[in-house]
């Protein structure tokens, strides 16, 4: 984790920063102001995509936070959107229980109410699903400062729209989140993670053999390296499931040329920590995220190599292989080399049909290459949610520029 | 809703006094009838329906309390021919209605008078299968069941199974977001659809969702699924795939009341364990079945619990004990295990034909879907005896337990004076005592026509405003699927609605301004 | 879910005939319907409209119009009945298109009686509706031909010769059997390849039993079935033979009536049932056997089509009670017979007035798997009809060859050495479609041919591979 990360962003001059501590406070700062506005959590993920420039106003959910409520019969907790994953998982673990979520940017603070804004998801979505399917009730504020809820405190529910999916993703370009009610999982009784090396068409096999078969790993990741790379799969069950599960899939690895062996508790832990900072990256490296076919892996971390070597680039490629989304991360070189690689890179995952998304560059890239890539067959409709959501486009202006 | 009356019947045809003395075809209305020679002329003939006779079997869905004749009927065979009927009725301004199977329980496919019916039943073409990477691309009006039967020699599968899984369409799915027996553990539709193409009602196509688990922007698909065609119609759906599990565990354990099998459900919860599927049948609903499907269920049982874990074997076996015991401590008169999968498929086939079975001990009757933090059970179950008892009806009980989703069959006899209003009463109480308890007045069936009116109850007018301009950024005009989820004034009589603190609120389970 | 508008209206139309002794239904509501035996309001009610029937109906499934679902035909009763819908060309439609394969009565979680509602209605509008002058003669050519052995022999002698001196080929060649009328078109092309020993086969009177008699059995010989599938009822006698039944074959009888009934011919088929009841009652036998699905599920019905005559009703319900289709009769009563060994997969085709209108699918199998070696392969969607459905690929060829060649389809999916039906007309029908060179048996021809130790699938095969090409199955 870098410094800048941890740390909320100094604000330029002219930019208000508001804390609000409630909902009514927020909708009252939002109804009673003008201008362009910033929704801000743990700041861990404020440069994805299009850059927002210097807002007259930022709404900082840092004291928009606690948990409102937890009912560990029915498995649900609500929490105001400013809640840091960490927080949260604390209290819950005191239930048996987690919000089974574990994106790499928890660490450096990562809030409830951000990560559904940028969708942002770890290793476990293989087995629990994202953020959009944990979700099950939200309150958002809009621009006008207007309060809304969706879902409810039922996991099961379908009545008025979900506007909770609208939100997840829009980067702050619709409405601020102010509460969410998710639901949650038991914790594992136990974990067991494994590890091999493998390069990038091992890796895939694997994770597509993994995934044809009845095992249900909880999480199957792949980073590559100097000498191929290493995958990282991890089980989670019950004492007696994990460990025939181990079995089961160490011999079906081996079968692929994979030599899978078990990290003791504290080496998994370091492991993941490690595997987490390197989809994170740092400020001067380009992170793009990838997110494809599954069987694509071999052929996107293949581009990603041949883009780097040809703009002379150190790159790295972290993958959730099971569920084809890749992290690359480009570093060294010009500016211009990094325009190119990523030029290049986005042309030909977007051929695959994979989308991508730019998470981070250096401010030297903004010249030089556009944000976003070509709009989607959506754009129409998105400039039109957009207009009826924040007619005066004051949320994060730019964010999705030239989209919406 | 109390001033709602008797059951809605939105149509001329249920003007009083005797039908025409010699029937003929009625003229349909001009805007439907330029409608349908402009669509026969690009259409093939066969592709449109206008006569009285045939329109008005589409008067209505799977609940006929509400019956809407269309003008016509269309049939499109593609995403082009559903693009054209949508651009026809953009532009002459009629409203159109899409339908899968007509399976739906709250008149979400109920026609607009006037208007036309889409209907997807030729769309039913598998358009891709990537076994690879577990996905399936098919046409609106393919069967639930069919996704699976195409995949099931590979051992793959479409996890969301409503009861009518082997009847209603994925369409119609994305349109309720459906979820079923085993939603508790695979969730909804929602979590299983990749991508779709859809027609927006300015006929434009636009696809939303892609390869890749995660996209660029606000999630559209997630918006749209669950919007009960309001906001757009799939023409082709990118499904997900699940691994078939390895062991499957299904048991039903009698009870000799149906708060001692709840106190069994919160024990299994407890434990951690996260069940595949846990259904509750009251004694009553397993008459039904009985009489339905001869699925072996308990006759003399207050209450049956179906449960059902799957997944890796160890892990299965090793919750089933569990489970097992906790059947027991919680007094569990009697236990059956499924020995193989016919007689697992037996126990579910009786569970699914619950529904559509009560025409077995009823003439006629409601089915009630609403939510409720499966913890109250015992105190909801409790009320709605009450409820029923004042009311003068019965109740028939089945419900999703893990998830809290109630589906209290209100049975009547529209034959007798006063009951078909009785019961209507009674059911739309019962929704609304979902609410009350911090749940919800739909879990499955979707708001439709049936729950417009309860709305309100369970949203302010601002969320409702603000879901409209979602609306409205996909519909300005209003033509698609109108009438549906939120309250009209002629449905649901002219009631300002005076802001009502929510009974979260009032709970302190939520807070607001 | 809820009442239907109380339009009454008095029943305005025509209401036809009333036979003298028939009890007309006690209502004055009955719309487009007379008042004899209308579709019952209490049966229609039964149906919750939950669509559960949809995916089973063949029709749906071709046209994917609600119409033509058996939810939609009770809505149109219900809505004819009150008389909110004319019994105009639309209405007789949709009617006519159904099948009657039942399969939609299986499906229905609410046990909506949809064959007594159907058969209530066929012959309402064969009452009340004109047909078209075109449709009157073909039906009335039909039902002039089919049910008489004496007529469709001759016929069947012709079409026979028709084939074997290659006029079928000629008449293909020259473009003249492409502008033959649709209907007619179907009817050639279903007539079977006869052999000439089967079209003039006669069914002995009595067959002994072999051995000590343990049963004895009335044998339908059917009139199709007679000329057609002579040796179906031959290999069924030797069969009931050798498990110790005393088979007799009473001379006089005739059609059984079931194509009329399903047709809605009413009178016509009361006036076969009684004949047929008269010729069994003479016979005096424990059991009446059928080899033909269709015929067997019409005479079961018996009780109910002549329930209004005092005359008969007892009677038609005590012959009804004797009503066995060969594979529920073997099935009841075990085998006695050695079996030899039958090395094949087999593709079990349900006829729909068996499996549908009868509830037998575990009897024909259970047969089946008697012998050794033979094993029974399940068809996928084998709820749907193939298109035979009595008169229906006469009448409604177009539908009816889409259900057979999606029939077929299914069929070869499962890479069978020989299909099995117990229907003469599934038999006509699948014949039509599928590869020549897999063969086609009645269940019964296969118990036969291992009791008397010949194994008819691989000799077929032999021929069939020893043979000129044959046609390949469109997929």
């Amino acid at each position: 984790m870098t410094e800048s990360l941890t740390q909320p962003r100094p604000e330029t001059a002219g930019t208000g920063v508001v804390r609000p501590t409630t909902v009514a406070e927020a909708a009252q700062v939002l109804s009673g102001s003008t201008g362009s506005v910033l929704f801000r959590g743990g700041a861990t993920q404020l440069d994805w995509a299009g850059r927002v420039p210097d807002p007259d106003l930022v709404v900082d959910t840092t004291d928009l936070s606690g948990v409102l409520t937890h009912n560990p019969g029915d498995m649900t907790a609500s929490v105001r959107a400013g809640t840091t994953l960490i927080a949260l998982q604390d209290q819950l673990a005191g239930a048996g229980q987690w919000l089974a979520l574990d994106p790499p940017t928890a660490s450096a603070g990562a809030t409830v109410g951000g990560l559904l804004a940028t969708g942002d998801s770890g290793p476990s979505r293989l087995r629990y699903g994202g953020i959009r399917d944990l979700v099950i009730g939200v309150t958002i504020v809009l621009a006008d400062g207007t309060v809304a809820r969706s879902g409810g405190h039922v996991i099961k529910n379908v009545a008025g729209y979900d506007l909770a999916k609208l939100v997840h993703g829009s980067l702050g370009s619709l409405a601020l989140v102010a509460e969410v009610v998710v639901r949650l999982h038991p914790l594992p009784e136990r974990s067991v993670t494994f590890t091999g090396d493998a390069d990038a068409a091992q890796a895939t096999a694997a994770a597509l053999a993994l995934a044809a078969s009845p095992l249900e790993p909880a999480a199957v990741e792949w980073a590559s390296a100097a000498d191929a790379g290493r995958l990282l799969v991890r089980v989670d069950g019950t004492e007696a499931s994990v460990d025939a599960a181990g079995r089961s899939l160490t011999e079906l690895l081996a079968g692929l040329g994979v030599t899978l062996t078990a990290l003791s508790a504290p080496d998994a832990t370091s492991a993941w920590q490690a595997h987490a900072a390197a989809v994170v990256g740092s400020d001067d490296e380009t992170v793009v995220r990838v997110a494809g076919l599954p069987s694509d892996l071999a052929d996107l971390a293949g581009s990603a190599q041949d883009a780097a070597r040809v703009a002379d680039l150190r790159v790295v490629v972290v993958s959730s292989a099971a569920l084809g989304m890749h992290t690359v991360r480009l570093s060294g070189g010009s500016p211009t080399g990094h325009a190119q690689a990523l030029t290049q890179l986005r042309g030909r995952a977007l051929e695959r049909g994979a989308s991508v998304l730019l998470r981070r560059r250096s401010p030297e890239l903004d010249g030089l290459v556009e944000a976003l890539g070509p709009p989607p067959s959506s754009a129409d409709l998105l400039r039109r949610i957009k207009a009826e959501f924040d007619p005066t486009g004051r949320c994060a202006p730019g964010r999705f520029s030239p989209w919406f | 809703m109390e001033d709602r009356g008797t059951v809605t019947v939105l149509t001329p045809t249920d003007q009083p006094g005797p039908a025409p003395e010699t029937p003929t075809h009625l003229s349909p209305p001009t805007a439907g009838a330029a409608l349908a020679d402009q669509l026969r002329a690009q259409l093939a003939p066969d592709r449109i329906i206008t006569d009285l006779t045939r329109l008005r079997t589409y008067e209505c869905d799977g609940i006929t309390g509400y019956r809407v004749v269309p003008a016509l009927v269309a049939l499109p065979e593609s995403t082009d021919e559903v693009a054209l009927v949508v651009a026809a009725c953009a532009r002459a301004g009629v409203p159109y209605v899409a339908r899968g199977a007509g399976t739906g329980l709250s008149g979400g496919a109920l026609p607009v008078a006037d208007g036309v019916v889409i209907s997807l039943a030729r769309m039913r073409r598998v358009l891709d299968v990537d076994l690879v990477n577990q996905r399936m691309t098919v046409e609106p009006g393919v069967t639930n069941s069919d996704i699976t039967k195409a995949v099931a020699a590979h051992d793959l599968y479409f996890a969301p199974d409503p009861s009518s899984q082997t009847v209603c369409t994925i369409g119609g799915n994305i349109a309720e977001n459906s979820g079923g027996a085993h939603c508790m553990k695979y969730g909804f539709t929602t979590n299983h659809v990749h991508a779709m193409t859809l027609v927006l009602p300015d006929a434009s196509v636009v696809t939303v969702g892609g390869d890749g688990a995660e996209q660029v922007g606000p999630d559209l698909r997630g918006a749209v699924i669950g919007s009960e065609g309001t906001l757009a119609i799939a023409t082709s759906v990118t499904v997900r795939l699940l691994r078939k599990p390895e062991a499957v565990r299904t048991l039903v354990a009698d009870f000799a009341s149906a708060e001692a099998a709840g106190e069994a459900v919160s024990g299994i919860i407890a434990a951690g364990i996260i069940p595949a599927a846990v259904e509750m049948l009251d004694a009553l609903a397993i008459e039904a079945c009985e009489a339905a499907v001869h699925a072996g269920y308990s006759l003399d049982t207050a209450a049956a619990l179906v449960v059902e874990l799957d997944g890796p074997t160890a892990e299965c076996d090793e919750g089933f004990a569990r489970v097992e015991e906790i059947c027991l401590e919680a007094g569990a008169t009697h236990l059956r295990f499924a020995a193989d999968p016919d007689e697992r498929m037996l126990i579910w086939k009786g569970r699914k034909a619950a529904f559509a079975a009560m025409g077995r001990i009823s003439p006629d009757y409601f089915v009630q879907d609403g939510v409720i933090p499966r913890t109250r059970l015992g105190e909801v179950l409790a009320r709605m005896q009450v409820m029923a008892d004042d009311a003068g009806l019965r109740v028939a009980n089945v419900f999703h337990a893990g998830d809290g989703n109630l589906h209290p069959l209100v049975l009547y006899d529209a034959a007798v004076p006063g009951e078909s209003e009785r019961g209507e009463h009674l059911s739309t109480a019962i929704a609304e005592l979902c609410v009350e308890m911090g749940g919800s007045i739909t879990g499955e069936h979707g708001v439709g026509t049936d729950k417009a009116c309860s709305m309100p109850k369970m949203f302010s007018e601002d969320d409702l405003a603000v879901m409209k301009r979602l609306r409205a950024a996909f519909d300005p005009d209003g033509i698609s699927n109108p009438g549906k989820i939120f309250p009209t004034p002629r449905l649901c009589g002219e009631r300002p609605g005076p802001y009502r603190v929510h009974p979260l609120e009032a709970a302190g389970l939520i807070e607001r301004m | 879910m809820t009442a239907a508008p109380d339009a009454a209206t008095e029943g305005g139309h025509d209401s036809g005939p009333v036979t003298a002794g028939m009890q007309a239904e006690q209502l004055t509501t009955t719309g487009v319907f007379d008042v004899l035996h209308p579709p019952s309001g209490e049966l229609i009610d039964d149906c919750v409209h939950c669509g559960f029937c949809l995916p089973t109906c063949p029709t749906y499934l071709l046209e994917g119009n609600e119409t033509n679902s058996p939810r939609g035909r009770i809505y149109l009763m219900k809505m004819g009945k009150a008389g909110e819908v004319p019994m105009d060309e639309e209405f007789v439609g949709n009617f006519d298109a159904c099948l009657g394969c039942m399969a939609c009565v299986t499906s229905c979680p609410s046990g909506v009686k949809y064959d007594q509602l159907i058969e209530a209605v066929r012959p309402q509008i064969e009452r009340n509706w004109e047909r078209t002058r075109a449709d009157r003669l073909f039906r009335t050519m039909i039902f002039s031909l089919f049910p008489y052995p004496a007529r469709l022999r001759p016929a069947a002698f012709f079409g026979t010769l028709y084939q074997r001196l290659g006029l079928r080929r000629l008449l293909a060649a020259t473009g003249l059997l492409a502008r033959l009328p649709a209907r007619l078109r179907a009817m050639e092309a279903l007539l079977p390849q006869l052999s000439l020993s089967s079209v003039v086969a006669r069914q002995p009177v009595f067959t002994p039993a072999v051995g000590t008699s343990r049963h004895r059995v009335g044998l339908l010989s059917g009139c199709v079935q007679r000329v057609f599938f002579g040796d179906v009822n031959a290999a069924a006698t030797r069969v009931l033979a050798a498990e110790g039944c005393d088979v007799v074959a009473p001379k006089g009888q005739q059609c059984c009536g079931a194509l009329s009934s399903h047709a809605g011919r009413e009178e016509e088929a009361i006036a076969r049932a009684r004949r047929l009841i008269d010729v069994f009652e003479a016979a005096d036998v424990q059991t009446v056997v059928v080899n033909v699905a269709g015929c067997g599920s019409s005479m079961k019905e018996y009780a109910i089509l002549l329930r209004d005559d005092p005359a008969y009703a007892e009677r038609a319900a005590a012959f009804s009670a004797k009503v066995r289709d060969v594979s529920e009769l073997l099935a009841e009563i075990g085998p006695v017979a050695t079996r030899h060994p039958i090395p094949a997969k087999v593709a079990y085709h349900d006829a729909c007035h068996l499996a549908h209108a009868q509830g037998i699918r575990a009897q024909p199998r259970a047969v089946l798997r008697g012998i050794p070696q033979l094993s029974v392969l399940d068809i996928p969607e084998a709820e749907i009809c193939c298109g035979s459905a009595g008169i229906y690929n006469l009448v409604q060829p177009e539908p009816a060859e889409r259900l057979g060649r999606r029939k077929v389809e299914q069929i070869v999916t499962t890479l069978p050495d020989a299909v099995v039906t117990s229907n003469a007309g599934c038999l006509l029908q699948i014949r039509r479609y599928l590869d020549a060179g897999v063969p086609l048996f009645h269940p019964i021809q296969l118990v036969d041919a291992s009791i008397r130790g010949v194994d008819p699938i691989s000799s077929s095969r032999a021929v069939a591979t020893s043979s000129a090409p044959t046609a390949s199955i469109p997929t």
